[in-house]
Order: structure tokens, then sequence, then C-alpha cells
């Protein structure tokens, strides 16, 4: 039995799922990458808990709303910039008179503080931000497979 | 400025990934930036490396860098180091001449594909990669430039998804490049326990103490994993898939500077890492390898009907002779391997180019189908006959230069130990030079001479930026070959060098009395001249006669050849007239599976065998590469074991 | 059938290479691969609340003791990640884009073929 917007019996409860669990998702990961010189955790592992976002939007809602919710163009763009932040971040060490990805402030906060290791803090910030657009973007090319095909359409009820 | 100068390594790679991360932002919409952004970074980045010419080759300087100023701390290294000493700078040099020429190429060569974008960022990718692999000193980043090349290659061969077989060719290459990593990953992980460091140059002087057994199977997995990277036999079968399917553009850069990488980890593990090459039993099995991967590369060659296939299966070949020569473990053969090697880049490249001009003029590669397009193509014609030359080993031509010192190094070596497997060896590079020959005489004839036939009777010559790198190819191949001993001064020399004084480059990097002090001794000075080399100036006179008494004979000839084959209408020019009382003009054109037939027919049960190994099924290939190095793993483990 | 014969003959090979390996190397005295000199594993895999670990092998020592006094992290993994093995890091993250941006050349093609053959079975 179809109810509108094509959500049948079987996905309403995938969808209050989705519904719930997107915040902490989101909450977690960002977290989980801000706070990665501090806690356990880090760039990497901070952005692909944020990326699981679009998973959860496409279990919950399908590839449609997923796709036009996240433009796919502007995460592309976004991984890219995320790495130029990068390198910008290694080059400050040669603009500042020392070698490639020197830590250049390293004691600009006590141990323990949110901004206290100097470029590391900052090069996490931007790995993970690259991480995030980057798989969400390569999820979302994933995805964009399956939804394309044109018997998932068909049988969908 | 003059200080400024120490950061031209890292800048020159991280000039081109900025590029690539530049294309993907901005080169989607717009072919200026597209252009814009690729040549500069390419022609800024060569500039830098030009840079660094004077300091290393001239003035014989190891130069070093630290990432983040990490300097080494309590003994050990703690940071990441690039440390380029002559032999880096000259793998430095090809990999610069070979990317920038492929980006004026693929200027017009490539406009009839879609998404240049990303071309052009995988394109980058992978030259900043294969530039920070020969320049680092740290074994772990020269493993993750491997990755970055390893993917950037199988992007760029899949690049023409229409086309047929460039996806398949693509996911061979990563299921065995894959292979390959993971057995270089193995290694580093079983040399870093051992050792308690990932520096190349500490790790030199670490591994003086004596070789463990983890130390040794490390020694076989990266071994085998460089080869895997370098295209010996048996991990060569995705390089001819990989080749044929990628764009021409890129196949120049694969056969150019991504076969160089492995060749480049193999000299740098075997000679500055483990020191292992004075042991007479590790330099057979790599001349082993060296020579079964050169004559299975040119027999193979000998049977195909793709010319990108076929030149790919040479380039297989001509990796042989370098690892050959350069496993013989003197210094004329280190010095031959290298000159051959930047040989190899040069007139492969130019095969590779003028390959992908005929592609780009008549749309095809099949030897079956071409014919004749010396008439309309006379520029690539005369390209592509230099480029033969080269590689066939004629002289006055740098493929003659280069195979000259490796048959000398190898005879001198058979001279100097008095055994018979040398002699084998030379021999059979001699053959393999004559079947190249062969094989490339057969290609000529097939694409550029004969007749051509009508489909092809619009092609014209290709445009000009497509024409100067090649015409800067041919140009390198000659003057290597008639300029070889200042060649072999300015470059081979230095480098050469450098592959046998370890300690220099542990002394650079770890500071002074390190290697004295690990106990790493140099080969001696008096072993380190290169001696003079025989003086072919009687051959060179011999050929030239030769070749003016041929010329003079084609040119009194009759001007008959060279007909526009007609496809099955009446002839009405009586020029034309045959001898065959009024019939027409049969087709006469001996096309590329015609010429040596003969030899085929007699060598049927071998070109049976190796068609049949060459299967085309990933699961072959896969399983002929682990069993490769499995083989290769127990060999050096029984070379190992006996002290 | 053939499957069987290739089975059976590279068992066979499989067997006699590691006879042949066991029998060199039992032969042969050879230095111990681990000699256990900075850290007992046996000692720590017994009783590892008590085990003296202060002192590590390496550079790994030098990462460890003096991470907080050469960069102000007090995740040592990020230190070690983004500040000693930077410039690995960033081979990683560009490891990561080429591989997305070689799927999205591959599939892309995959799509505008699919799409392709869907046109040419529209018109037909």
């Amino acid at each position: 039995m179809k109810f509108k917007n094509g959500i049948t019996e079987r996905n309403v409860i995938v969808k209050c799922g989705a519904d719930h669990y997107l915040p902490f998702a989101l909450v977690f990961g960002f977290y989980v990458i801000l706070f990665g010189t501090v806690s356990p955790g880090g760039g990497f592992q901070g952005g692909v808990i944020v990326a699981s976002a679009v998973l959860l939007l496409y279990l919950g809602y399908g590839f449609q709303t997923a796709g036009s919710a996240l433009r796919s163009e502007v995460l592309r763009v976004g991984e890219s910039a995320g790495a130029v932040i990068y390198v910008i971040l290694g080059l400050l060490g040669i603009l500042l008179g020392a070698r490639f990805c020197q830590n250049v402030f390293f004691d600009n906060g006590a141990v323990g503080d949110l901004v206290s290791a100097g470029t590391v803090t900052f090069m996490s910030w931007a790995v993970g931000f690259k991480v995030l657009t980057g798989v969400g973007f390569l999820l979302l090319l994933l995805l964009g497979l399956l939804a394309a095909d044109p018997d998932e359409e068909a049988e969908g009820s | 400025m003059k200080e400024f100068i120490v950061h031209f390594p890292v800048l020159a790679v991280m000039v081109l990934f900025l590029g690539a991360f530049l294309a993907e932002i901005f080169g989607f919409r717009s072919r200026i930036a597209r252009r814009v952004i690729l040549l500069s970074c390419v022609s800024v980045s060569a500039a830098m490396i030009f840079a660094l010419i004077p300091a290393v080759f001239l003035r014989g300087e190891v130069l070093t860098y630290w990432m983040g100023a990490w300097e080494p701390a309590a003994g050990y290294a703690i940071g990441i180091g690039y440390e380029i000493d002559a032999l880096g700078l000259f793998f430095a040099l090809l990999v610069v001449t070979t990317f920038c020429l492929s980006a004026v190429y693929s200027l017009r060569y490539m406009e009839r594909d879609r998404h240049l974008g990303h071309y052009t960022t995988l394109f980058l990718m992978l030259c900043g990669s294969v530039l920070g692999l020969v320049l680092t000193g740290d074994i772990f980043n020269l493993f993750v430039m491997v990755e970055i090349m390893t993917f950037a290659a199988v992007a760029l061969t899949a690049f023409r998804g229409s086309s047929h077989g460039a996806l398949e060719a693509a996911f061979k290459y990563l299921v065995i490049g894959s292979i390959g990593s993971g057995m270089t990953l193995s290694g580093i992980a079983l040399l870093y326990l051992q050792c308690h460091t990932l520096n190349m140059a500490q790790l030199s002087a670490v591994l003086s103490g004596g070789l463990t057994p983890a130390s040794v199977f490390a020694l076989g997995l990266m071994t085998a994993g460089f080869g895997v990277k370098a295209f010996l036999v048996p991990f060569h079968t995705p390089a001819a898939d990989a080749y044929t399917a990628a764009p021409s553009s890129v196949s120049m850069v694969f056969s150019g500077m991504v076969n160089k990488a492995g060749v480049y980890g193999l000299i740098r593990l075997v000679y500055t890492v483990f020191r292992a090459m004075d042991r007479e039993s590790l330099q057979i099995t790599l001349i082993v390898l060296g020579t079964v991967t050169m004559f299975a590369g040119v027999t193979m060659a000998l049977a195909q009907h793709d010319f990108k296939r076929l030149l790919a299966f040479h380039s297989i070949s001509q990796i042989g002779y370098v690892i050959t020569a350069v496993s013989l473990g003197t210094v004329l053969g280190v010095s031959g391997g290298l000159f051959h090697a930047m040989n190899h880049t040069l007139f492969k490249g130019l095969l590779f180019l003028c390959a992908g001009a005929v592609y780009y003029a008549a749309g095809t590669t099949d030897l079956d189908r071409l014919g004749g397009l010396s008439k309309k193509m006379p520029h690539t014609t005369a390209f592509f006959l230099i480029g033969a030359f080269s590689i066939a080993g004629l002289p006055p031509f740098n493929g003659f230069a280069s195979k000259w010192f490796i048959y000398q190094a190898a005879w001198s070596r058979a001279v100097s130990t008095g055994n018979f497997f040398y002699t084998v060896v030379t021999v059979t590079a001699v053959i393999v030079s004559v079947m190249t020959l062969a094989s490339f005489i057969k290609v000529t004839q097939a694409v550029f001479f004969g007749q051509l036939p009508a489909q092809l009777s619009q092609v014209r010559e290709v445009p000009l930026t497509m024409r100067i790198p090649m015409a800067v190819l041919s140009l390198g191949c000659l003057a290597g070959g008639l300029f070889y001993p200042f060649v072999s001064e300015t470059l081979l020399a230095p480098a050469a060098k450098a592959v046998f004084t370890p300690s220099v480059y542990i002394d650079a990097m770890m500071g002074a009395g390190t290697a004295q002090a690990a106990g790493v001794t140099d080969a001696a000075a008096a072993a380190l001249a290169v001696p003079g080399t025989w003086d072919p100036v009687l051959w060179l006179i011999l050929l030239v006669i030769v070749l003016l008494a041929f010329f003079l004979v084609i040119l009194t000839g009759e001007k008959t050849r060279g007909a526009v084959l007609d496809d099955g209408g009446q002839e009405d020019d009586g020029r034309y007239a045959t001898f065959f009382g009024g019939e027409r003009a049969l087709p006469s054109h001996v096309s590329g599976s015609d010429l040596f037939w003969g030899f085929r027919k007699n060598w049927d049960g071998y070109f049976r065998i190796a068609q049949g190994l060459h299967s085309g099924r990933v699961n072959d290939y896969a399983s002929y590469a682990v069993i490769g190095a499995v083989v290769l793993i127990i060999v050096i483990f029984l070379i190992f074991g006996f002290r | 059938m053939k499957g069987v014969r290739i089975a059976a003959v590279s068992a066979v090979c499989v067997l006699a290479a590691v006879w042949l390996c066991v029998a060199v190397y039992s032969s042969l005295t050879l230095p111990p691969t681990y000699d256990g000199s900075s850290v007992n594993v046996l000692d720590l895999y017994r009783d590892p609340e008590n085990t003296d670990l202060s002192d590590p092998d390496g550079a790994a020592a030098v990462i460890v003791q003096e991470n907080l006094s050469r960069t102000g992290a007090a995740n040592n993994v990020a230190s070690v990640v983004f500040d000693f093995r930077g410039f690995d890091t960033l081979g990683e993250s560009f490891i990561l884009l080429t591989a997305i941006a070689g799927t999205y050349v591959i599939l892309s093609r995959k799509k505008k073929k699919d799409e392709k053959k869907e046109d040419a079975s529209d018109e037909v």
C-alpha cells in the first residue's frame, strides 16, 4: 500500500529512524572532527561519520530527496577546496621561513584546549572537511547508480 | 633566492598537486582555465627541477630536506626527508621531460573527448606522484606515492570508457597493481618492525649489521612489489591491455614514467637500502628475470595485430633490457641500464605519440586496416622512422649507443667471470634486438608504406601542437646517439657513482660519520671509473654507406607503388593498367599479419603456448603474479641462506 | 578434470618447495628474527600491567616521550598523523581524491553508455 511521496508501509519505520539518527550522526561526527587533537578521533574518522548522513537520508527518503538535498557538484568542489586548504596549511611553513608542513605555531594554547596544537588542529579540520565532502560525493555517485536502475522503480510497490 | 632553492623539490611536487585540485574546481566549464592550469603547473615544476641540476650534477652535492624540520633526534629519524642525489635527479629529469611533452601533446589530442577536467586532474596527480616518488628519502612516502600513481593510472586507463576493452584493462591493472602494492606495504611494515625507522638512509645503516629472516622476507616482498610496478615477467600482463586502452598521451606517460618508477624503486632497494648486490646469486636472479622479460616481450610483440599493443609488448621487452643491465653489478652495467632507461623514455614516448597521431588521423590502430599513410602524413612517418631506428638499435640513434653499453657490460662480465650464463645473456640481448628490428619493419610496412586503403584517403597530417613534442623527442633520440660521450660523462657517470656509494647517501641524511660507524663501505674508487666503450665509428660508417645505397635504389625505382586502392570498382585510368590482362588492380598490400608469417608458423608451438597463457582472464593473470612472487621470495630466501 | 590435475600439480609443487626450504633452513644457524632486546613480548603477554614499557626503541621512543614538548597535541595519534608524518597524510588524502575522481570517470562512462543504449532501444 503506497502513501503519498512514494513512501510505502515498509519505509515508515526506516524514515523515522533516519529522522532520529541524522542529528546524532551529524553532531557526533562534527564533534569527532573538531576535537580531533584532544580526544580520540581526528579528521578522517569524523569525516566518514558525517558522510554517513548521506546514507541515512537515502535509506529514509530515497535517492531523489537525498540527491536534491545535497548537490553533488558542490560536494565535489568542496573536496578539492579541502585539499587546497590542506596544501596551503603546509605551505604556511615555507611562507613563514621554515620547512614545508612545519607546525609553525604549535604553542598557541595550553595542551587540552580546542585550538592548541597549531597546524595539527587546522590540518585535521581540513582533512575532515575533505573526507566528508569526498565520501558524501562518492556515496551519492554510487547510490545514483542504484537509483537509475529502471527495474527498481518498477517494483517499488 | 639562494635560500629558497632549498624548497624547490617539495614545491615542484606540490605545484603539480595544487594544479590538479584547481583543475577540479575551475577546469570543468572553461577550456582556457584547464589549459592555463595544465601548462603553467607543468612548466613551473619542470623549471624547478632543472634549477637543481647545477647543485646535484655539476657540484656533486646531495640535497636533503626534512619535512616540518624534524631533524633526527637520539640518532633516529623521526620525520620524512627528501633526499636528492644524482640517481634521483636523473630519474626526475626523465619524469619532467615526459610529462611536459605529454601535456603539450594532449592539448589537441584529447579535444574530442569529454570530461577533460577530470583528465587534467588525474594527469597532474599521476605526474606529481611519480615526481614525489623519485625525490623522496623515506620508504613509506615512497609507498604513498606508488599508491597515488596506481590509482591515477587505473583511472586514466579507463578514461575512454566507450572504447573497446578500456574498463576491462583498468580492472586488470587495478587487481595486479593492488597485489603489488599489498606486497610492498607488507615488506615495509616488516622492515619497520625490524629496524624501528622508516628513513631509507638510516635503514641502510641499520641493516648493515646483518640481515635477519624478517628483513630477507621484506626484501623478497618489496622486490616482487616493485617488479609489479615495473611490469617484469610474470607481472607484465596488465601492461599490454593498459597501454592499448589508455589515450596515447597517457600511454606515453605510462611507458616513459610509470615503468621507470618501478625500476627506480628496485635500484634503490637492492643497491642502497639492502646493499645486497654484492651477492652474485641475487644478480643472477634479477638478470634471469630481465632476460625472460626481454625475450617474452619481443616474441609476443611479433604476433600482434594492434599497433599500440605491439608497442606495449616492446616496452615490456626494453624494460627487461634495463633490469638486466642494472643487475650486472658493475658501474658500466648500471650506467648502460640508466642510459637505456633514458633512451627508452625518449624513443618509446615518440613511438606512442606517433601511434596516437595515427589514431587521431585515421581512427583505428588495427594493423590489418592501415596502410600507406606515408603519403598523407609525411612528418609522422619521419618521426616514426627515427623512433623505430632508435628502438631497433641502429646507429647513429640513441638506442644503438645504450644497447652497445649493455652488450659491452654483459660481455665484459662474461669474460671476467668466465661464467657461460653471461654469454647466454649477451647473445639473447643481441637476438632480441634483431627481433625488435624485425617487428618494427613489420609495423612500418603495415602502417606507413604500402598501399593506402580507400577509406583512409581523407586522412591529413596532425596539428602542429601534436608534432612539436614528437620533433623534440626525435631530436633527443638523435642527440643522445651522436653525443653519447657527453651524456655519459655529465648525466650517467654521477648517477651510476651514486648507486655505488651508499655511504654518501647515508651521511648526507643522518650526519657525517654515520656510515662509517655502521660499517658501510663503498666500492673502491678505482672500480667507480666508467671504462671506455668500444668505438662504433667503423660500424657507423658502414651503416651510412649501406643506407645511402638503399636510398639510391629507392629513388631511382618506379613510382607506381602507393596507389590508392579501389575497393572493387573499375579502374578507369590507363596509367594503372596491370599485367593481368584487363582485370582491376588487386589489393597487394602486405598488411600486418602477413609479414613474418613463416616465422610465426615455424614457432607455432611456442606462440600457441604464449598466447594461451595471455588468456585475458584476470584470474589467470593474478595467479601468475602471485606464483611469480612466491617463487621470487623462495629464491631470495635460498640466496641469503647460504652464507 | 583439468582443474583437478592443475590443483594436484600445484599442491605437489608447493609441498616440495616447503620441504626444500625447511630442509635448508634447519641445517643453518641463523640470528634470531626478533631478539626481544627492547620489549620482552613474553613478559608483556603474561603480565601486561607490571611490564615496564617506559623505554621503547627507535623513532617511536622520541615520538611518544617528547610529544607534548614538540607539538601541543594531547592526542598522540593525531600528532603523529598530522605533524611528524604530516606529509604522508597529505599523500593519503590525495589518494582518496584520486580514487573518487577515478570512480567518477569510470561510472559516468557507464551511465552515459546505459543512457545511449536505452536511447537506441527506444528508437527501435
